[in-house]
């Protein structure tokens, strides 16, 4: 019989499941070939018998010891395919001295409970208590960076105080990697509360921790946002700002931010403004605020795009007149396209103005440039 | 005197005779074990698909993302169609990024138009030489697209900055030309993932979209095309996929993948400098560098080949435009191989150094010389009564006969495996079209190569560019709003 032929047949044991077929399916994943081997596992993994797991855990770690010859991805995927309800059974491989079995068994449950979440969110009580005490009493603080990594993922499901307090922590870990984990894990408006911390990661020597630190309080809804604008307008870290900024115009954040957007007015002016008066106010405290900021970093792109499409006038008024405080030879020329060609004359007016102001700048900036 | 000047001249028309017949003997003999490995290989990848675990991939959160890379150059009329069926791969994490390499047509206008594009100021961190970016257009409607213009650089350089903004652990190469199965990109990777070694690369095959209905970014139907040179050209990529590449995987010597679609290792293909400009061909030189670095460091990699994951792709419809591509892809081998010289019958880098390498240099690279040569040579010193009728017949049997009948091969395993021609009256033309295809066409393609290997002595280092013809749509494409 090929193997061919060994492989169908597993298959077929596996659509009709029977306790002989699980016993002649666990017989050949000791097979001598590699693809009868992954096969089976593959089918033992979703018929998702519970007892089948100790019998996988116990091939896991013998295959990390060095005593068996399976593979460690086939004898993964059948992990990965069982149920949650049913991961108490990877104590052993949790708990064992040998930190890769430790590793590969936190990541197994961080793959199922990912999987189980993609459908419904999850709660502590999802999980038995032995997985869930293991997890907030000891994984997190394994020796091995890896294992706290994985363990961000799983942690991250409990939606619980302690687990958020775990998770807070570990966005200060001494490895990037642990720490862009567990910001990724905190990926959930329940977590709003930790977001202090995470804004401690927008400025992340990493450049992946600031990506994810941002990303994470972007999807934690409008206070995530807020948090956000606030770190982008009043924070002093450059690479902080390029990696808000970006997020803000990718997500497309931007385009409600500028529709916030006013005609110029002494209150603006002063950024020291809080958020006392009404939501509209702070709306347009939020957008002028960003786009200075924007003007300040040169990141005027999108504001010029902005600036030549239809809008109201209000919104180009303030547009204009936040960025005169910066020329550049691309603003002049968006300016000057408004000028020409904007149908409002208040808005071709101030823009023929700010062009005015923009060029003599730009002129003085080149003449101190040729003295020094 | 003229006695001793004729056997002079038998002499050196033997000499010649026998090596070029040692040249259709060892090129005919490779072919046929490449033949049957193919034939091993595919029909046991038939079997085995059944019970691959592409569902598993798919589903899978921890399934790695790969990002695709566009590199395009006024590819005004075919990159819509193409990005659209970019768009529709059954893939769980992708990010699809094109790179505008200083087009001078209304490419980039017609991408902003269609997706609603909005030029941002994106981050851009450098990792491999490539010119800086002068704009990115995204859609936040559409996250995983991103469109890049850059000034004009040629393909290594729009290919390097690809990479240096991609954010996934593999990349993909896809030609602005080509259509992807939807399934394509998922069984590209399937290798990939299910491998315990690390798969560096794996190739897909291309095939001849000219003929095909396009509809919304997908094929709708299979066809054969019109004209007699397109047709040749369908015969050949058969055999040079499901042959070749097929063949020269289960031997573990990949050597050639097509840039038009293939999976890199993202860090592997920049510890190995990324896509040079110094040849005409960089998907080939960076397969080479990629051996050359893992070899000497001595790690443990795998590079695959399957013959299901569809490209699809425009051929040229004009001899003057395949022309300019053969002589192009000659010159990129000759280039590469001659930049890789050390690899030739080196045993520090295996199948690669003793058999790939060899063979791509003798055979693929000056073989066209051997052969040009042999189709004046061998008729003319017979018509001389120069070479014996015995000599003259195998001359015609292993250039001609065997020749048709590999083609022929080609097509067989094409109808036994994947059948991708349905109409039984396109088999038959695909079996004609692969005897013919010795009897002039072959001839005309070894002029193009020899050509491009004078275009290799006289030291050119660009390449002519090729235009195709638009590619046939079926149906209106709606314009994406931008936030929509």
């Amino acid at each position: 019989m090929t193997f061919v032929t060994r492989c169908q047949a597993a298959g077929k044991l596996a659509t009709i499941p029977t306790p002989e077929g699980t016993i002649a399916l666990i017989a050949a994943i000791f097979d001598p070939h590699p693809d009868v081997q992954e096969v089976c596992l593959r089918y033992l993994g979703q018929l998702g018998d519970p007892a089948v797991l100790p019998i996988l855990v116990d091939e896991l770690i013998k295959v990390i010891e060095g005593n068996s010859l399976q593979s460690i991805r086939n004898v993964k995927t059948a992990l990965v395919q069982f149920a949650l309800e049913d991961v108490k059974g990877l104590m052993p491989a949790l708990a064992h001295p040998q930190r890769r079995v430790r590793f590969l068994a936190t990541d197994t449950i961080r793959e199922i409970a990912d999987r189980h979440a993609a459908k419904d969110p999850l709660r502590k009580n999802d999980f038995s208590p032995e997985i869930y005490h293991i997890f907030i009493d000891k994984l997190w603080q394994d020796e091995w960076g890896d294992v706290r990594a994985r363990a961000t993922g799983v942690i991250g499901h409990f939606h619980d105080q302690a687990g958020g307090e775990i998770l807070a922590k570990l966005v200060k870990d001494k490895e990037w990697f642990v720490r862009l984990h567990a910001c990724r894990a905190l990926d959930d408006r329940a977590y709003l509360s930790i977001a202090p911390a995470l804004m401690g990661c927008l400025t992340d020597p990493h450049w992946l921790v600031r990506e994810a630190a941002t990303k994470t309080l972007l999807k934690m809804g409008d206070l995530g946002a807020e948090r956000i604008i606030l770190s982008f307008i009043q924070g002093r870290d450059l690479y902080s700002a390029e990696q808000i900024c970006e997020e803000m115009e990718r997500s497309g954040m931007i385009f409600g931010l500028l529709e916030s957007l006013e005609a110029p007015d002494s209150r603006m002016d002063e950024l020291s403004i809080t958020r006392t008066g009404s939501s509209s106010d702070a709306e347009r405290f939020q957008a002028t605020g960003v786009v200075r900021r924007m003007v300040t970093l040169g990141k005027v792109t999108m504001l010029l795009t902005f600036l030549r499409s239809p809008v109201r006038p209000e919104q180009k008024l303030g547009l204009i007149h936040e960025l005169k405080a910066r020329p550049t030879m691309e603003t002049v020329d968006a300016l000057h396209d408004c000028a020409e060609n904007d149908p409002d004359p208040r808005v071709c007016q101030a823009a023929f103005q700010a062009f005015e102001e923009s060029l003599k700048k730009l002129e003085a900036q080149e003449n101190q440039q040729a003295v020094n | 005197m003229l006695e001793n000047s004729r056997d002079f001249v038998i002499f050196i028309t033997n000499v010649f005779t026998n090596i070029i017949l040692l040249y259709f003997f060892a090129a005919n003999g490779m072919y046929t074990l490449l033949m049957f490995m193919s034939f091993i290989s595919t029909w046991f990848y038939q079997l085995r698909i059944g019970y691959a675990g592409l569902q598993e991939v798919r589903e899978s959160p921890v399934t790695p993302p790969v990002t695709v890379i566009v590199p395009a150059y006024n590819e005004e009329s075919s990159i819509i169609p193409t990005v659209e069926s970019l768009l529709k791969l059954d893939y769980p994490a992708k990010e699809i990024l094109v790179v505008d390499d200083g087009s001078s047509d209304l490419m980039l206008s017609r991408l902003i138009e269609r997706f609603g594009l909005v030029k941002m100021d994106l981050i851009y961190r450098k990792r491999l030489p490539a010119k800086a970016p002068h704009g990115f257009y995204h859609n936040p409607a559409i996250p995983e697209l991103t469109v890049i213009s850059k000034p004009n650089g040629g393909k290594p350089d729009a290919l390097n900055l690809g990479i240096n903004f991609s954010r996934s652990p593999y990349f993909c190469t896809v030609d602005a030309d080509c259509i992807l199965e939807k399934e394509s990109l998922l069984r590209l990777m399937y290798p990939v993932i299910q491998s315990s070694v690390n798969t560096v690369l794996s190739a897909g095959i291309v095939r001849i979209v000219n003929g095909c209905s396009i509809q919304e970014g997908h094929v709708t139907e299979i066809r054969l095309p019109k004209k007699a040179i397109e047709r040749f050209q369908v015969v050949e990529y058969l055999r040079s996929f499901l042959f070749g590449r097929t063949g020269w995987h289960l031997l573990g010597g990949t050597f050639i993948a097509s840039g038009a679609f293939c999976i890199f290792h993202k860090e592997t293909a920049i510890e190995a400098g990324g896509f040079g400009e110094d040849t005409v061909t960089e998907d080939i030189d960076v397969v080479a560098s990629m051996h050359r670095v893992l070899r000497l460091k001595k790690r443990k990699y795998r590079m695959s080949f399957t013959s299901d994951p569809v490209c699809w792709t425009l051929c040229p419809d004009k001899y003057k435009v395949l022309g300019k591509q053969r002589r192009r892809w000659q010159l990129g081998l000759i280039q590469t191989v001659m930049k890789h010289n050390d690899m030739i019958f080196n045993h520090k880098f295996g199948t690669i150094g003793m058999m790939s390498v060899p063979f791509q240099t003798f055979v693929e690279g000056f073989g066209c010389l051997v052969e040009f040569f042999g189709y004046f040579l061998i008729p003319v010193s017979f018509m001389l009564g120069l070479t014996p009728l015995n000599l003259f017949l195998l001359f015609i049997l292993l250039a001609f006969v065997y020749g048709s009948l590999l083609s022929v091969g080609s097509v067989l395993l094409e109808e036994m495996t994947y059948r991708r021609y349905p109409a039984m009256k396109d088999l038959w033309n695909l079996l004609l079209f692969a005897i013919l295809e010795n009897f002039g066409y072959r001839q005309i393609v070894v002029f193009y190569r020899v050509q491009g290997f004078f275009q290799y002595l006289r030291g050119q280092k660009k390449w002519e560019v090729v235009r195709h013809e638009t590619m046939r749509h079926t149906s209106p494409i709606p314009r994406q709003e931008a936030g929509s």
